[in-house]
């Protein structure tokens, strides 16, 4: 079968070994009222580095567990930290979380301090006997990854076969009584099989699913066949918006991801239900805790380790660092004055704060304007210009990295403008 | 900032607008919400599973296109000790005494790299 992706960039190694963990950060010497006003609701916790697939779009650059990552104990006490500071529901991630001998006590240590457990997982390797052990731990869901149809799942994940023993992991969940949910990442090779993608996961069972753009991290910044260009998101948005429908008929909950957006005419119906009836500003470190398998906290999972990590639970306590680390607090300080570019000027400033931060931050090598925004591209569109991206210098090869890219801002084709313009239903500016 | 819908553009707009500033529609107010009291402060939750309207004409809570949302989908039983003050405000709820309530809406409720949160009946064998 040809491989959609191509051969692997060759200059990097696929999983390079994690760097020590960042100790003794500076923090503040003061609380702010605003530090303590914020309390993380959830939290995403990556156990361990160590994977089984080898994903092409990989943020983390995974496969070797990190040098130093923390003891059980270590992790014993961290869930009871988390559980103090308020967080109401953790999920865990790897690499494989199922790959660390223990994962199933850090599972019911959570469960026995009433909190939500759930798990984000490749499957690959989440056999009947693992599914047994979790659900005698109190799992309570399993996101299976699952990024298109067999030929293109596999590509990405970098591993034949991946597909169906994804496929067969949710097989095992149901077999046990976990329930199970599915997570897609949207790019330029799987876009045109998204809906097929979606109908099967329906048929499978599922009953959510987690829908992002994938993002230029780690092993995604290296593979540029794989990343849609800013102004595709005027084809992908609807299409995501479309499929919402869907999954309501059927009863099936779509969770847009933080980097689907933002405020164009889908808003409403991608997140019209929230609270808010539209997405907020980014919540890392407001409601949202990250944590690498070492003890690192950020603010969000995804986020770039070399510049969101606040400090080490091995140094601080979860609380000190929450309220009084610069990186933990960035989005508390996050006003108008912090966007530039195009976000700079929006009508939604105010509301969206430049989109998801960690999608821009590793695009452009800092946050505040945001390229993947329907609403940008739409307008952009009544202008007659449009946004592609194209890399300045590569990323250097460690877990959580990124490349810097440029935004090119070109004229739309004259043979396609006037298709484009229909299909979004805008007038050209007069 | 309080954003309605514009009726015919479909794009969210300052309730204070007169008109749509992109296509001179009429904007829709937003819709107060209210969650219930003792209710732990969950993603499901800040999703809306849990909200129902108050103080405006209960029909503007569903979708102004498209499918309302299912009743039994994503409701939260976190198992979790009801800590949270519930407060009856726009949008979330408030976390903690004195917190802001216009904060408690500014954000989303997850972030890319996590998991959808459990189906309603998954937490029934909670220890
Ligand atoms: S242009 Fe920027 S601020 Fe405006 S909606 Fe898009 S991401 Fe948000
Ligand atoms: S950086 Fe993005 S994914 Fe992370 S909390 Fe902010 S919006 Fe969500």
């Amino acid at each position: 079968m040809t491989n959609p992706l191509g051969p692997r960039p060759k200059s990097l190694p696929i999983a390079p070994k994690a760097a020590p963990a960042k100790r003794s950060l500076p923090l503040a010497d003061e609380v702010r009222d605003v530090d303590r006003q914020w309390r993380p609701i959830y939290a995403v916790w990556e156990i361990t580095l160590a994977c089984d697939l080898a994903c092409r779009h990989c943020g983390s650059r995974a496969g070797k567990a990190r040098p130093d990552e923390l003891t059980t104990e270590q992790c014993f006490d961290l869930v009871d930290q988390m559980k103090d500071l308020g967080v109401k529901e953790i999920t865990l991630i790897g690499g494989e979380a199922y790959l660390r001998d223990d994962w199933t006590d850090i599972v019911r240590r959570i469960r026995s301090l009433g909190m939500i457990c759930t798990m984000t997982s490749g499957g690959r390797g989440l056999d009947l006997e693992r599914c047994k052990a979790a659900k005698e731990a109190g799992l309570q869901s399993v996101s299976i990854s699952i990024d298109g149809l067999e030929a293109n799942h596999d590509a990405q994940r970098g591993v034949d076969g991946s597909f169906r023993a994804a496929l067969q992991a949710m097989d095992h969940l149901r077999a046990v009584g976990i329930p199970f949910s599915a997570n897609t990442q949207v790019n330029k090779i799987n876009m045109h099989e998204i809906p097929a993608t979606f109908d099967l996961l329906c048929e499978k069972g599922i009953h959510a699913w987690q829908v992002q753009l994938t993002t230029a991290m780690g092993r995604a910044g290296d593979e540029t066949g794989l990343l849609l260009e800013p102004y595709q998101v005027l084809d992908a948005i609807p299409m995501i918006a479309a499929l919402k429908e869907v999954g309501d008929a059927r009863k099936v909950r779509l969770w847009p991801g933080n980097n689907v957006g933002y405020f164009g005419p889908y808003e409403h119906t991608l997140r019209g239900g929230w609270a808010g009836g539209h997405r907020g500003s980014c919540s890392a470190g407001r409601r949202t805790l990250g944590i690498e398998a070492d003890g690192s906290i950020k603010g969000c999972p995804s986020l770039p380790t070399k510049d969101y990590v606040g400090g080490n639970i091995r140094d601080n306590s979860l609380k000190d660092i929450w309220e009084r680390s610069a990186p933990l607090r960035f989005t508390r300080n996050q006003s108008l004055d912090t966007l530039h570019g195009f976000c700079r000027t929006c009508y939604y400033a105010e509301e969206c704060k430049a989109g998801c931060n960690w999608t821009s931050h590793v695009l452009l090598g800092k946050a505040g304007d945001q390229p993947y925004c329907h609403h940008r591209a739409s307008e952009l569109l009544r202008e007659g210009v449009r946004e592609r991206i194209q890399k300045k210098t590569p990323a250097p090869g460690e877990p959580f990295d990124y490349a810097i890219f440029e935004v090119i801002r070109e004229p739309w084709p004259e043979g396609e403008i006037a298709a484009a313009r229909a299909k979004a239903m805008l007038d050209p500016l007069p | 900032m309080s954003l309605g819908i514009c009726l015919d553009c479909r794009r969210h707009a300052r309730a204070s607008e007169a008109a749509c500033p992109f296509c001179g529609g009429t904007v829709q107010p937003p819709v107060v919400r209210r969650v219930a009291a003792g209710t732990a402060l969950t993603r499901a939750v800040l999703l809306g599973a849990t909200l129902s309207a108050a103080g405006c004409d209960f029909t503007s809570a569903q979708p102004v296109y498209g499918a309302p949302i299912p009743a039994d989908s994503g409701a939260s039983d976190s198992g979790a000790d009801g800590d949270v003050s519930a407060q009856p405000l726009y949008g979330a709820p408030v976390l903690d005494a004195g917190a802001d309530a216009a904060m408690m809406e500014e954000t989303g409720p997850m972030a890319d790299y996590g998991a959808p949160p459990p189906p309603p009946d998954a937490g029934s064998d909670a220890r």
